[in-house]
């Protein structure tokens, strides 16, 4: 009987949010299983997933706004990421993503216009510290430092036109980041909470006269998540965003980029047998807050399959 | 009884037309064949102006300064065969399907002096020319 009412209560939880959140923007959306933990030795999880997430709502500040001429944003995007267990301690991540379509929808003087690009997002590839261990309660705590490279398409085209830098595959930027992240259970394995600090920074592009660099980008999270049967786990999480102004040529910010946001974050993940698992997740923004006047997320939501193995002997 | 200073002045007269009419007749045949070697010369070799293979003259817009969401026509005044049209701004959108003018507008992101660039390339080359639109809040 628990079953079916925990994934009602997860369905409403995802439908009866009036999210806002974050609008189209270049490059990989944040995404993953949602764990940044660091594997034992030898150890291997791969998880592979699908995006969907549409943009709607313009806002001003906190307050939503009437634009007419934007009708809608959204994207299908393919990700698969790899986490292996180097040494006891170091993890290596890497992930890669694939638009399968990245749209825009707008009525200029009632015509409407579709602009749409697919192809390959950014490589991401991190290095995971273990820092810290124990077996019982079972803990951990991770630092760990990567870097985002532009590998995919930046240059799509339309008709004979490039596409908006907001809507290309690719971010064309190198990004760098740094997380800590700390993970607990308790005894009885039911309870855990994990937290995350995230900092990621970009470089700035430079082609032709197109000169641009990202605004920095930090987040915040706390999860907390409840074995409900022996397979299901369900994972509550808060998170905290905030970016900083994006800026153009001769150092110029742009003032409708940049935001803070509040978003809840349910998970659910069914483990399978021979380490398989389902995950199902969205991220619902609560509370935004935008610099300007910016297009927002009505909602976006993930599903994956991953599957954890073991060489150690 | 004849006069000879007549006779003689009769036939000089004569002698000085028929010269007169030879004469005519090879300034005529000069002209005339002059005239059909310069005109044969001219269809065989056509003198063209280099640029009329490739040249992209101007890029015009309807507008140079705009508001957020209005819309402008920008055109690419080119010549030459075969042309084919690419456009790109820095910051902005643009569409159209015949690629000789493009429809462009701006989000409020995108505010401030943003470049387009247009390039027209055929079997001659690239050519490519940039406006600046300003985009106000």
């Amino acid at each position: 009987m628990k079953y079916p009412v925990v994934i009602f209560s997860f369905l409403f939880v995802l439908t009866s949010f009036k999210g806002i959140g974050q609008c189209c923007s270049a490059g990989n959306p944040v995404g993953g299983d949602g764990s940044n933990d660091g594997l034992g030795k030898n150890d291997l999880r791969i998880f592979a997933s699908y995006k969907y997430s549409l943009s709607r709502d313009y806002f001003h500040y906190d307050d939503k706004i009437d634009v007419p001429n934007m009708e809608k944003s959204y994207f299908d995007f393919n990700m698969i990421s790899v986490v292996y267990g180097l040494l006891p301690r170091i993890s290596l991540y890497s992930d890669l993503g694939y638009f399968i379509d990245k749209v825009q929808e707008v009525k200029i003087n009632n015509e409407k216009e579709i602009i749409k690009s697919h192809g390959l997002g950014d490589l991401g590839f991190n290095v995971r510290y273990i820092a810290m261990k124990t077996v019982k309660p079972v803990s951990q705590l991770v630092f760990s430092g990567g870097i985002k490279i532009p590998i995919g398409a930046f240059n799509e085209e339309m008709d004979g036109i490039t596409i908006p830098i907001s809507l290309q595959p690719s971010s064309g930027a190198f990004k760098y980041n740094a997380s800590v992240f700390y993970s607990r259970k308790y005894a009885n394995r039911k309870f855990g909470w994990n937290s995350l600090v995230l900092f990621e920074t970009s470089n700035t592009i430079n082609k032709g006269f197109l000169v641009y660099k990202y605004g920095n980008f930090c987040q915040l999270s706390f999860a907390g998540s409840y074995h409900v049967i022996e397979n299901l786990i369900l994972t509550g999480n808060l998170k905290y965003e905030w970016r900083g102004h994006d800026k153009r040529e001769s150092n110029i910010k742009i003032e409708s980029t940049g935001s803070s946001v509040f978003y809840v974050n349910p998970q659910l993940i069914y483990n399978l047998r021979h380490k398989w698992a389902i995950l199902l997740m969205t991220d619902i923004p609560v509370y935004k807050y935008v610099n300007g006047y910016q297009l927002t997320n009505k909602f976006s939501f993930q599903f994956g399959l991953r599957r954890s193995l073991s060489f150690s002997k | 009884m004849k006069n000879p200073f007549k006779k003689a002045f009769l036939k000089h007269k004569k002698a000085t037309k028929s010269k007169s009419i030879v004469l005519k007749f090879f300034i005529i045949f000069i002209f005339s064949a002059s005239l059909f070697v310069s005109c044969k010369k001219e269809n065989n070799t056509i003198i063209v102006d280099p640029t009329d293979n490739l040249a992209l003259d101007s890029i015009r817009a309807t507008k140079k300064s705009i508001i957020v969401w209005e819309e402008i026509y920008i055109t690419a005044y080119a010549r030459g065969k075969n042309l084919t049209f690419n456009w790109k701004a820095n910051h902005g959108s643009m569409s159209g399907k015949d690629s000789v003018t493009v429809k462009y507008w701006a989000c409020p992101s995108c505010v401030g002096l943003n470049t387009i660039e247009c390039k027209v390339s055929n079997e001659y080359g690239i050519v490519s020319d940039t406006i600046m639109i300003k985009v106000n809040p």
